[in-house]
Parts: C-alpha cells; structure tokens; sequence
C-alpha cells in the first residue's frame, strides 16, 4: 500500500490519473448529482482519464423522461445527454442496482455500460482517485 | 452590475453576464458585444444562435472543447475549430459566446 | 494496477443499506472504517454483522463514546482507533471512497 506510482504506468502516464466519479444519490433531493456532473465536466477538461460509476440509487440519475421546471431545477436528463460533447465516454452502471429498481437500458436516457458486481469492484480498485457523490 | 436599454433597467453580474437570462434580446446581444469591442456579423449571429441552441438542449454553458465539437457537427469543421471561433470571438470564445448570448458563465472553463 | 481502497461508512446499518453497498465493492486488502453513525455498525446487534468477518474493519472510538456505545455488546473484530490512526489510515491505503 503506497502512493508512489512504481508501475510500468508511471513513465507513460506520468500527468495523467485515473479518476472515478461515483454516483450514488437520486437526483434533485439534494444537489449532489448535479456537483457530480460539476465536477465531471471540470475534470474533462484538463484531459485526465475519467470514469463515471452510476450505482445505488445513482442510477435514478439515468432515466429518462425527467422534466424538473416546475420544482425549479434544472434538468439532469438534459445534461447527462452532452457528456458526448465533453469526451466523456466511459460511463457504467451498477447491474444489480438497475435490476433491484427494474430499470432497463431502454428507461435510459445515455447508453451505460451495466456492470456485474465484480467488474465494479475491479473498476474500483483501478482508479487513482475516487470522488463520492 | 446594471446598464439600462430602452427604459429599462438590465442587471449583470460583476463580469457581465445578464442576472435574468430572460432579458436578452438581440438588441442586448449587440449591447453586450459593444461592451466587448465586438461588431456582430452574420458569422457571428450564427454562432450565438448555435450555443443558444446548445443551451436549450443541455441546459449548460459549454466550455470550449464542446463548444468546438458542437460546431463541428451542427456546421462541419471549416467552423467547428477553435481558430474559426477565436477570430469571431476573441481570447476566451467560450465565455464570450456564452456571455454576448446571454447565458450563464461556462462553469467548467480554463 | 489494483489499488487498495479505504471504505468510510457514516450511515447506521439499521436505517438504510449503505454499508450492504460498501460491502459489495470490498475486496481483499481493502479496510472499512465506520464514523459518525457508522459507529453502529460495531453493534454486534447490527443485520450486517456477521458480513464483516474476515474483513479489517476500524471505528472511530469517540464516535462509539458519545453515542453510548462503549458498554454495549461490540463486534470483536473492529478495532477501535483515535483520528490520528485515522488519518494515517487514508495515507496507507491508496484511495479513499467514501460512503455516506
């Protein structure tokens, strides 16, 4: 357990870092999803390796249909839709956590990938960074 | 922050950027672009009409990046480039876009 | 490269499922640590007891001190730790996530 890089990784990559952004908070309750976004689109920019990890109910970030004008919000659903114009392309999805709420890619308002448990942890554990949302 | 347009009395917050995004108008636009020392032309209004547009679909401000990549796709790449986009609006054009079209300050901008 | 990852949970395992969520992403290597409300979580009491065994698990003493805790029944294989052992803990796992 050290936070040095001694990897191969650490020549190649040396500015570059792994950061995951975790998303487990249902939207517009609080303003964590949209901090998350927030920080997602501010991280994109100065090109490091992002990730962005949907589980719990994070993944009610994800449907479709969302329409927040008349609770003075924006739209989330919205938003999500310009993560293409931002480069961000990995972008998971908790399986389980989509099951255990019967939400199917279909209900989805960006394509996921929907992980198993275990490439979640795997996913996890790579990571440089983890920023909890 | 405030200037006052026919009568009426338009706020800004302290960079510029209009307070209530119902104000503008395209007479305000050209308000705001003379407070940049920028002349609108046709390339320009294109421009502002696009991240307009942008801003009603994904209800964000683009940085620059995905303002050129917007452009790129909405217009092809003669203008969705940052030289193309820095000869209409120069320096920083994703603020100054966002501003002269009055929308929020880009959150996410270097 | 795997990295291991420090846990903290500050959400009591009676009222919602956040430690269950942190518990599926645990792997060998990593360490859980319970503060605030988490500090019930070292109830021997709590549904997700049994589910920290064989896992290294840490509570923040003085979060189980105010609650009352410290007379209560407690899970033997948390180990108690002050904020010092606790900021060296997320400076000797590789990353932090935390649960709340």
């Amino acid at each position: 357990m050290s936070n040095s890089l001694s990897s191969n990784e650490s020549n190649t990559k040396k500015s570059s870092k792994k950061i995951g952004i975790v998303m487990r908070h249902a939207p517009y309750g609080n303003n964590l999803a949209h901090e998350a976004l927030d920080a997602a689109l501010a991280t994109s920019i100065y090109g490091q390796e992002l990730t962005l990890i949907f589980m719990g109910d994070g993944v009610f970030q994800l449907l479709h249909q969302q329409e927040s004008k008349a609770i003075h919000q924006k739209n989330l659903e919205k938003q999500l839709t310009a993560l293409e114009f931002y480069d961000i392309e990995k972008v998971f999805a908790c399986k389980h956590s989509l099951d255990e709420r019967q939400l199917k890619q279909n209900n989805l308002s960006i394509n996921v990938a929907a992980i198993e448990t275990e490439e979640l942890q795997q996913l996890l554990h790579e990571q440089d960074v983890l920023l909890s949302f | 922050m405030s200037f006052s347009f026919n009568d009426k009395i338009i706020e800004t917050d302290k960079e510029g950027y209009l307070r209530y995004l119902d104000d503008w108008s395209p007479h305000i636009a050209e308000q705001l672009a003379e407070y940049e020392n920028v002349t609108l032309s046709e390339a320009h209004w294109e421009i502002i009409a696009l991240i307009r547009e942008f801003y009603a679909t994904y209800e964000l401000s683009p940085a620059m990046r995905p303002l050129v990549k917007y452009t790129a796709t909405q217009l092809g790449k003669e203008k969705g480039n940052s030289i193309y986009l820095m000869q209409l609006f120069p320096n920083s054009p994703a603020k100054l876009i966002s501003k002269i079209a009055g929308l929020p300050r880009p959150k996410n901008c270097l | 490269m795997k990295h291991s990852i420090l846990h903290t949970v500050n959400q009591s395992p009676f009222s919602n499922n956040t430690l269950l969520q942190c518990l599926n992403t645990y792997t060998d290597g990593d360490g859980i640590l319970f503060l605030e409300n988490g500090a019930y979580a070292a109830l021997l009491s709590q549904p997700a007891s049994h589910l920290l065994e064989n896992k290294t698990c840490y509570v923040i003493e003085v979060d189980l001190h105010a609650r009352g805790l410290l007379e209560q029944e407690l899970n033997a294989d948390i180990q108690l730790i002050n904020y010092e052992t606790f900021v060296q803990l997320s400076t000797e796992y590789d990353v932090v996530q935390s649960w709340y």
